[in-house]
């Protein structure tokens, strides 16, 4: 799974990818009024078959988020690039997993990657282990 | 009533056995473990140490036959128990067997607002598992080292005591005392408070508060990483539920740190937060991670409002 892209962070953080075909601008999204209702927005973006998360995987954002990244590329393989989120709670990995059962439900294969051990043990807590189980980041304690 | 201690009863016996020092507590706690040995039950006994250790070993060979738990690490926060039986208690019913357990969640040296909740967790028990599977829960009361009020109390949370030959009807625990027992506010704290009221939009600026607050109260960052997402799922539980406003309030006592959030909402299921929700449903999850996550989780309801009050020892 995740395919040439491994266990090791490979992403340059471009929110500005080059286009795709006919789907979400990219980056897919910067959520909307997160900064002035003052914490860091979440942000979402796509490199090939990896979709990358960053800022703030919240409640806050959670819907919005769902809708995103139900609109992603579609692929037999996918992965999911969770190296970047500075905070994520239980709404915030609700959306991550309910995208994960979706897109596991139709076939594709979902590899959720570079977590922390925090965000880890998070995802663990809330059974989504069953869904699709989290690889921690290389390096971390 | 003679008849009613030898006849074994039925669904959920939940027993406090009060006992004074090492010899009795060995006594009646190895009998009900080799008893539920004999009827091929599955034994998991929740202990502190050094209960734990102690009977370990007076248990000698028939051991290897126990799952040991120790009751600080699942039960630090009383809050986390219910969980812990369900766990045991689906696993044991999935293999076709009768689970059998000893949990001793007051245990000597544990703090007023600990003991309190583990009232209350006592019985939540029997709301969690009255109706279910047939099992036995044997809770020891170490009378020796408790203050008495709380070996007295322990008969009105538990429908049963363990009696010479087997459970007898306490008289006590009646069905809607947990749902009583939740509604009673906690007591005032006694120090000064940092106290600041939000809205919808704002629980990040919470959650920030009470980051940077952590960290000036000397709280290890790994902690504080804990304290700031469980100050966001109370924060959003706020201003998703109730009038979308809540109160945050911060302070310090003699070993701890305390965050409280109160809002408007009631919740009305005392429950609320023990288990994990099934996959479908929607709220109660972020309780969940709260009470599995922190030391010390107090939740309080009635239609006045709802407290949520998180103590870190430090």
């Amino acid at each position: 799974m995740g395919s040439a892209y491994g266990g090791t962070m490979r992403t340059q953080g471009r929110p500005s990818a080059p286009p795709g075909p006919a789907d979400h601008a990219r980056p897919v999204d910067d959520e909307p009024g997160a900064s002035s209702a003052g914490g860091s927005p979440y942000r979402v973006w796509v490199e090939g078959s990896r979709v990358v998360v960053a800022g703030s995987v919240d409640a806050c954002g959670a819907d919005r988020l769902r809708h995103v990244l139900a609109g992603a590329p579609s692929g037999r393989e996918v992965t999911l690039d969770l190296g970047r989120p500075a905070f994520a709670d239980a709404a915030g990995c609700r959306a991550l997993a309910s995208w994960a059962r979706d897109r596991i439900a139709r076939g594709d294969r979902v590899a959720l990657v570079e977590a922390s051990p925090f965000l880890a043990r998070l995802w663990g807590l809330l059974g989504y282990d069953a869904v699709a189980p989290v690889s921690v980041r290389r390096g971390a304690a | 009533v003679t008849g009613a201690v030898l006849e074994r009863p039925g669904g959920f016996v939940h027993e406090a056995f009060g006992y004074r020092g090492e010899e009795e507590f060995l006594d009646g706690v190895v009998g009900f473990v080799r008893d539920g040995l004999t009827r091929d039950e599955t034994v998991v006994v929740a202990e502190p140490r050094p209960r734990l250790d102690q009977l370990r070993a007076a248990l000698g060979e028939d051991a290897g036959a126990v799952e040991f738990l120790d009751m600080a690490d699942i039960g630090g926060n009383p809050g986390r128990i219910i969980a812990a039986w369900t766990d045991a208690l689906e696993r044991t019913t999935r293999a076709g067997r009768t689970l059998r357990g000893v949990g001793e969640p007051a245990y000597a040296g544990r703090s007023p607002a600990e003991l309190a909740e583990c009232d209350l967790h006592e019985l939540l028990l029997d709301v969690a598992f009255d109706g279910g599977p047939a099992w036995r829960l044997m809770c020891p009361y170490d009378q020796q080292s408790l203050p008495p009020s709380v070996c007295t109390q322990a008969l009105a949370t538990h429908p049963y005591r363990t009696g010479p030959g087997g459970p007898v009807p306490t008289g006590g625990a009646r069905a809607d005392a947990a749902a009583r027992a939740f509604t009673v506010p906690l007591p005032p704290p006694t120090d000064a408070v940092l106290r600041g009221e939000f809205g919808p939009g704002e629980v990040r600026t919470v959650r920030r508060t009470v980051a940077s607050w952590a960290r000036s109260c000397g709280i290890p960052a790994a902690t504080a990483q804990i304290l700031e997402l469980a100050a966001s799922e109370l924060a959003t539980n706020s201003t998703t539920h109730g009038d979308g406003h809540g109160v945050l309030a911060l302070w310090t006592e003699p070993g701890a740190a305390v965050v409280e959030v109160t809002d408007g909402g009631s919740i009305p299921d005392p429950m609320v937060g023990r288990r994990l929700p099934p996959p479908g449903h929607r709220g109660g999850r972020g309780l969940y991670v709260v009470h599995q996550l922190c030391d010390l989780v107090q939740v309080r309801s009635s239609p006045a409002g709802t407290t949520v009050r998180i103590t870190t020892w430090l």
